[in-house]
């Protein structure tokens, strides 16, 4: 199953054949998530230098098609209520292809800002389920709009900063166990909000580096399972602290390329599993980090291609590995 | 086109009739009914034994997606779109702890009729989205608004979202899932999880009774899925708004009781640490705990008191467990994070010392993990003990 390098042009195709399947059973489990899983493709392509394999007039057209006009934001598919996700993977995608005019931008922001919760933690919907991931949505989102400034900064940070455990690591909600997705987005925040001083540097950087395992992939708690997807978390966190090196990256990108499905396409949790989307989008994000060649780079802080957000002025200071040239 | 679209209907509403009697528990059994159904059952293609209620995964996912296209049109019905307009944003019906007394209510509200067939078939898809799919957002939604306005009992979806929590493992870690539930619960018992951080001037809270049997639900769905990370959140949340009434001055504060319900808690999480000690989770949980009673402010003395005896317990299970299993990281883990609280609050580590000590001295003659944990500890007592490197520690 395995190979020795990124099979660039399966993963293509892969990702291609994805609106192919509309009829199967996981198509519509899935239905609830599809906008997230476009921006997932997307950016996929995107690092992988095929952004024109999707087609960009449909993907917008899905995107339009999503908007929930009582709520003023996006939901994940067609009769899908408004969600914070799926607005910002809305967001993402159009920023990418270019087309943010198609958003009504005010009655977005009011969306998001209507979110915050009194303790500073935002909520995914009207019906207030809180989480530090809304948090990190909220400030991403409202970052590209250009409308960062009308949030309350430190509201929102007083709030991450109790979810900051003892062991330096962050949860999903104060009290929680730390885990790298939620480091992930709590340190990316904190990145966009140039508030990384909350942050116990010494402390994370060792817990993060103790989210790989002998096998050279991550995990996202002790004793937990490698997973592709931590990939991305743990070393978006550790580019933005500037400790990249803090992993063995060779073992790391061994094992990402080990969980290729070499006959269909497609990256998956680990080795032998079944692919899909969400692994190949941050398992390519991961190498792209990690300096693998013939990618382009990525914005660690906004999982988006770092030429966008270069562009359009929002690159933070944040260190991936040098990108090596093809066959060295 | 008509008689397929009355198939589709007729068995969406079949399953969800027989989730709506209550049955003692929901299995999702793997494969099709052919596995487990005789073809001439009462109920088949699904099984009833003794009150519990079999769905061959094929089977659900056949029902699931024509429950897709059942809620997709009852939404688009006229009394579905009054019903959602009556709950929308901004309305009384979102905010779990409103628990609007019937006078208060908005009559509109009061005015669905619970038999239109539109607002039948909404719950029925919806129960049918929600068991084999509680990650569809939309569909939990419909199921707040139809509570909301009287539509579904809120105490019957108690049972129902524990029924789903606990009858697969791709359900029981559900986020959405488990706030649904926070959401009715704060509805049915009147309390409010302060998770949003509102400065509540009444912050009602749960019998204990009640909160022991959400510890217990939690217990059951990390058995369900092993280091549950929302069933364990799920927990916290619990238990924290037990130990809001042990602050000073709470009008809940009724100290014997809050303090009862610690050492048990505390004396539950140990026993699941004796038998998942890779659990890091649990050790998390009672870290947590200790933290918030021996760091965060307002607690009485009493309280103070009761933690640091738990600190000390803490301190000699952490040590027992080490030298018992050096090989999970967990425990070296438990050990590190005791240590530090024990000197955080001027206590000795005292016998987690002499542990540790003998650990790192005898580690060659253990496994690889042992050797890797135990030299982990080592460089960890280095630099955020002795050389005091991180803005945590003293």
């Amino acid at each position: 199953m395995a190979d020795s390098h990124l099979l660039i042009d399966k993963h293509v195709q892969y990702i291609q054949n994805l609106g192919n399947s509309k009829d199967d059973l996981s198509y519509h489990m899935t239905a609830h998530l599809r906008m997230n899983a476009i921006y997932w493709g997307l950016t996929a392509l995107c690092i992988m230098g095929h952004k024109e394999a999707l087609d960009r007039e449909e993907m917008i057209e899905y995107v339009m098609s999503c908007w929930d006009d009582e709520a003023g934001a996006f939901g994940a598919h067609p009769d899908h209520d408004a969600h914070i996700l799926s607005t910002l993977s809305a967001i993402q995608i159009l920023v990418t292809h270019d087309a943010l005019d198609r958003i009504d931008v005010d009655r977005v922001t009011k969306f998001i800002l209507s979110l915050q919760q009194p303790s500073g933690v935002f909520a995914g919907d009207m019906w207030g389920e809180i989480d530090t991931r809304f948090s990190y949505i909220a400030v991403n989102a409202l970052s590209l709009l250009g409308r960062l400034s009308e949030l309350d900064v430190e509201k929102t940070v007083s709030y991450i900063r109790q979810c900051r455990n003892y062991d330096g690591g962050f949860g999903n909600t104060a009290g929680a166990e730390s885990h790298s997705g939620q480091v992930f987005v709590c340190v990316a925040a904190l990145a966009i909000l140039d508030r990384l001083d909350e942050i116990d540097q010494p402390s994370l950087c060792w817990w993060l580096s103790e989210r790989q395992l002998p096998n050279g992939g991550l995990n996202g708690r002790p004793e937990k399972l490698e997973d592709v997807c931590y990939s991305f978390w743990v070393l978006s966190a550790l580019s933005t602290l500037g400790k990249l090196s803090w992993i063995d990256s060779d073992k790391l990108t061994k094992f990402i390329l080990s969980a290729q499905d070499t006959d269909r396409g497609g990256i998956a949790d680990r080795p032998g599993d079944e692919p899909d989307v969400f692994h190949i989008h941050f398992g390519i994000a991961g190498l792209s980090l990690l300096g693998y060649p013939g990618l382009v780079d990525l914005d660690p802080v906004y999982c988006m291609p770092a030429p966008i957000i270069e562009k359009m002025g929002l690159r933070k200071g944040w260190k991936a590995l040098p990108r090596r040239t093809l066959g060295v | 086109m008509s008689s397929s679209a009355n198939i589709s209907h007729h068995d969406v509403e079949t399953l969800a009739s027989l989730i709506a009697s209550q049955p003692e528990s929901i299995e999702i059994l793997p494969g099709d009914a052919s596995a487990w159904v005789p073809p001439d059952s009462e109920h088949h293609p699904y099984l009833l034994v003794e009150g519990n209620l079999g769905v061959p995964q094929k089977e659900l996912y056949k029902v699931y997606v024509q429950a897709v296209s059942v809620f997709a049109r009852a939404r688009r019905s006229d009394a579905v779109k009054a019903l959602y307009s009556c709950t929308g944003a901004g309305s009384r019906s979102t905010s779990s702890s409103a628990i609007t007394p019937p006078s208060q209510r908005d009559t509109t509200l009061a005015a669905f009729d619970a038999q239109d067939p539109s607002i039948r078939t909404l719950i029925a898809a919806s129960t049918i989205l929600a068991l084999a799919n509680p990650a569809h957002q939309t569909a939990l939604s419909a199921r707040r608004r139809l509570i909301s306005s009287g539509l579904i009992d809120a105490r019957s979806e108690l049972w129902f979202t524990r029924a789903v929590l606990l009858c697969a493992r791709h359900c029981a870690k559900e986020a959405g899932l488990w706030f649904h539930r926070r959401w009715v619960l704060a509805r049915v018992h009147g309390c409010d999880f302060g998770e949003d951080g509102a400065r509540s001037e009444k912050m009602g809270t749960m019998e204990m009774a009640d909160v022991k049997r959400e510890l217990e639900m939690a217990g059951r769905a990390c058995e369900v899925y092993p280091r549950n990370y929302f069933a364990w959140m799920h927990r916290v949340v619990c238990v924290r708004l037990v130990l809001s009434s042990l602050r000073a001055g709470s009008e809940h504060a009724g100290g014997g009781r809050g303090v009862e319900f610690v050492q048990g808690e505390m004396r539950d999480v140990r026993a699941w640490i004796d038998v998942h000690v890779g659990d890091y989770s649990a050790v998390h949980h009672l870290v947590s705990v200790l933290r918030a009673i021996l760091l965060d402010e307002g607690f009485d003395a009493g309280a103070v008191e009761v933690g640091k005896r738990e600190l000390e317990m803490a301190v000699e299970h952490s040590g027992g467990l080490v030298r018992a299993y050096p090989g999970h990281e967990a425990l070296w883990m438990y050990v590190r994070a005791v240590y530090a609280l024990a000197l955080e609050v001027d206590m000795s580590p005292g016998s987690l010392e002499d542990a540790t000590v003998d650990l790192l001295a005898s580690s060659g003659d253990h496994s690889e993990e042992t050797a890797w944990n135990a030299g982990q500890f080592g460089k960890w007592k280095e630099v955020f003990v002795r050389k005091g490197g991180s803005g945590i520690m003293p």
